[in-house]
């Protein structure tokens, strides 16, 4: 069960829903709650099931303009304004504090904080790999994992992922948490083809070095990591509606939440009410879809005019475990996928099916599917 | 700082004089020490190593410290640590065990020979087995090469000289503006070469060895175009120029085409964990 839950706000009721139940774990953000009222859902939750894994993301990538309740926990340093982010000792306290409350809380792993430098340099990679490696001095293995900030960019040249990767063999503790960013805005697909290959192999390379990597924030996109041989996957919240940026903790509540999409396997993309109904007429809709247990409904309530946000959240969360499970267990692949999807998307044009959004046209999946085919061999 | 003006043949005939024991010849001479060969009362010999640096520094502590942390029998153990003053200064020294089976730079006179795949294949167990217990206790070697691994009397291989050992728990010695890092070229991986310290761990040992195996087998280095000791391989090691393809078949001739993999250009191509080395190089040569 490979797949995890990016818990976000007003997410974590869903962790207790029986459809959704196939999830090996979540990854926890103190962004949105303090640490009573964690301590009492992992405590219930663990009594509901004792394998589901926590592991908490300590989210200080830019502390300084923190303004969420991730400032009322005991591991938030209250020198951040003045203090010297490259000092070790500084970090330690840090993990210290953090270890601390690991145990009261009751999470199964901490990943080791990161922060956004100004420039991704190879010095900033050696920094957080040390503070990783301390936190696994205080916890060991596998309790701790090497969070990896890592932007796409970053990734569009050969020898800088050989590079990153070999810098990344230092890490001591055999999980990582990678997450990948870029200024890909919300609910557009990563569409460059050289730093997804750069990506896929950074996985690659990592994986063969005996890392089991976890890539968070994920979407659809999972899958081209999976085909990378990540471990697990992490579900973006509200589908990568919003994605990991900079801007991600001032403002919770309000972005990409207003509209409702599904994901349609068939297309790999994200459709809106009409256009899940043109999909239908045109038989474009996946056994997939039908056979996810919140289609019923979500089509019922298109029908009526009611709100389907919840259900289309639901409905998304059951697709990312299936296809992460699918994939995991070889009942199909990601090329697979991506190359029905794509030649789904000529049967829409050749359909002249128009969607609500100009841009929902799958150009995106003959990157993905190069990126698929070509990530192995040097570009 | 070094003493250029100090006759440390003399400074070690003295100190021998004041501890009991009988000199016998200088042996040689690395970047920061001498090393004489000396005897006890009883008859042993011993290495003497004369730190030439006077009040030591801080390569030598990492030095000291390696091999005083390190307990196997593969590695160069230490008998004593202490210090003579000489000329107005203080000199650090540290007597070793000292191994009469000469080197494994000898045995290819002076790069002319090749040794037998049989030969390597067993010294090769005995010396990842020995790296894998430095690497255990985080240290990098950095020197691995023919002059540094020394034979005792029965044959078996010993990994000497810790004077660039690195140690990957304490902050680095290596300024990051030098061109290149400590190591001797012909056998450095690329990121000494390129001192690329982010990069360096057990698997930069792994490379050396690697070349240290090839030269042996095949008398020339694997990034050498013209498959010749005398052709420089050094701007296409640091260039990370793929290892012509070539050599893996010559690899595979002898059985051991886990030697490819150890010299890969880039870090994480190379094996991933020295038990991994250890069963791929067993197993591969079975094959």
């Amino acid at each position: 069960m490979p797949a995890y839950h990016q818990m976000g706000h007003d997410s974590r009721n869903l962790l207790f829903e029986q459809e959704l139940s196939s999830y090996e774990g979540a990854i926890l953000s103190p962004v949105n709650e303090d640490e009573e009222s964690m301590t009492q859902f992992i405590n219930g939750m663990h009594q509901r099931n004792n394998e589901f894994i926590f592991i908490f993301d300590p989210q200080l990538y830019l502390p300084s303009s923190c303004k969420t309740k991730l400032k009322e926990w005991n591991y938030f340093p209250n020198d951040v304004e003045t203090a010297a982010l490259a000092d070790l000792d500084w970090w330690n306290n840090i993990l210290a504090e953090l270890v601390e409350t690991g145990c009261r809380v009751g999470f199964d792993r901490i990943c080791s904080p990161v922060f956004f430098p100004a420039r991704f340099s190879t010095e900033y990679y050696e920094s957080m790999i040390q503070i990783g490696n301390s936190l696994l001095n205080m916890i060991g293995s596998p309790n701790s994992y090497q969070t990896i900030l890592l932007p796409l960019n970053e990734l569009a040249e050969y020898s800088r992922v050989m590079e990153l990767a070999s810098i990344h063999t230092n890490v001591r503790s055999e999980n990582l948490y990678v997450i990948f960013f870029s200024d890909t805005v919300g609910r557009r697909e990563l569409d460059n083809d050289s730093e997804l290959k750069g990506a896929m192999k950074f996985i690659q390379l990592l994986t063969q070095n005996n890392f089991n990597i976890s890539v968070g924030y994920s979407s659809a996109d999972a899958i081209l990591w999976k085909e990378a041989g990540a471990r697990n996957c992490a579900t973006g919240k509200y589908f990568n509606l919003r994605r990991f940026s900079l801007d991600r903790w001032d403002d919770e509540e309000s972005e990409g939440r207003a509209i409702s999409y599904m994901i349609e396997e068939n297309l790999l993309g994200l459709f809106r009410d009409s256009d899940i109904i043109r999909l239908e007429s045109n038989s474009l809709i996946s056994l997939t879809t039908m056979n996810n247990p919140f289609y019923p409904q979500l089509r019922r309530n298109i029908d009526s005019g009611e709100a389907w946000l919840a259900l289309s959240w639901r409905f998304y969360l059951y697709w990312f475990s299936s296809v992460i499970n699918r994939i995991e267990n070889s009942t199909t692949s990601p090329e697979v996928l991506i190359e029905s999807a794509d030649e789904n998307w000529g049967i829409v044009e050749d359909n002249r099916i128009i969607f609500e959004e100009r841009r929902n046209n799958g150009n995106w999946l003959r990157r993905w599917l190069r990126a698929v085919l070509e990530f192995q061999t040097p570009w | 700082m070094f003493n250029k003006n100090i006759n440390f043949s003399d400074l070690a005939q003295n100190l021998c004089k004041s501890k009991s024991l009988i000199f016998v010849s200088e042996v040689g001479q690395g970047a920061f020490k001498k090393t004489y060969h000396v005897r006890n009362l009883n008859g042993n010999d011993i290495a003497l190593k004369v730190i030439m640096s006077a009040n030591g520094g801080l390569r030598t502590e990492r030095e000291i410290n390696a091999m005083l942390t390190c307990d196997h029998p593969n590695v160069a153990r230490i008998l004593e640590i202490s210090t003579f003053d000489y000329m107005g200064d203080t000199f650090p020294f540290l007597l070793e065990d000292f191994y009469g089976g000469g080197t494994l730079e000898d045995q290819l006179k002076n790069y002319t020979a090749v040794l037998d795949p049989d030969y390597i294949y067993d010294i090769g167990i005995t010396l990842i087995e020995a790296l894998t217990h430095i690497w255990s206790h985080n240290f990098v070697h950095r020197d691995i090469k023919p002059a540094n691994i020394i034979f005792r009397n029965d044959h078996t291989p010993v990994i000497t000289d810790f004077g660039l050992v690195r140690d990957l728990s304490a902050t680095s010695l290596t300024q990051t503006f030098l061109p290149q890092g400590p190591g001797t070229p012909l056998f450095s991986s690329p990121e000494q070469l390129r001192n690329e310290k982010a990069m360096i761990n057990w698997r930069t040992d792994q490379f050396s060895l690697g070349i240290t195996f090839s030269i042996c087998l095949f008398g020339y280095h694997p990034y050498s175009q013209k498959k010749s000791f005398n052709d420089n391989p050094l701007p296409s090691v640091a260039n990370r120029n793929p290892v012509p393809n070539d050599f893996l078949q010559t690899t595979r001739k002898v059985g051991l085409p886990v030697i490819f993999k150890m010299v890969s250009p880039w870090v994480v191509e190379r094996y991933p964990s020295p038990k991994y080395l250890l069963d791929e190089w067993t197993v591969q040569r079975r094959k």
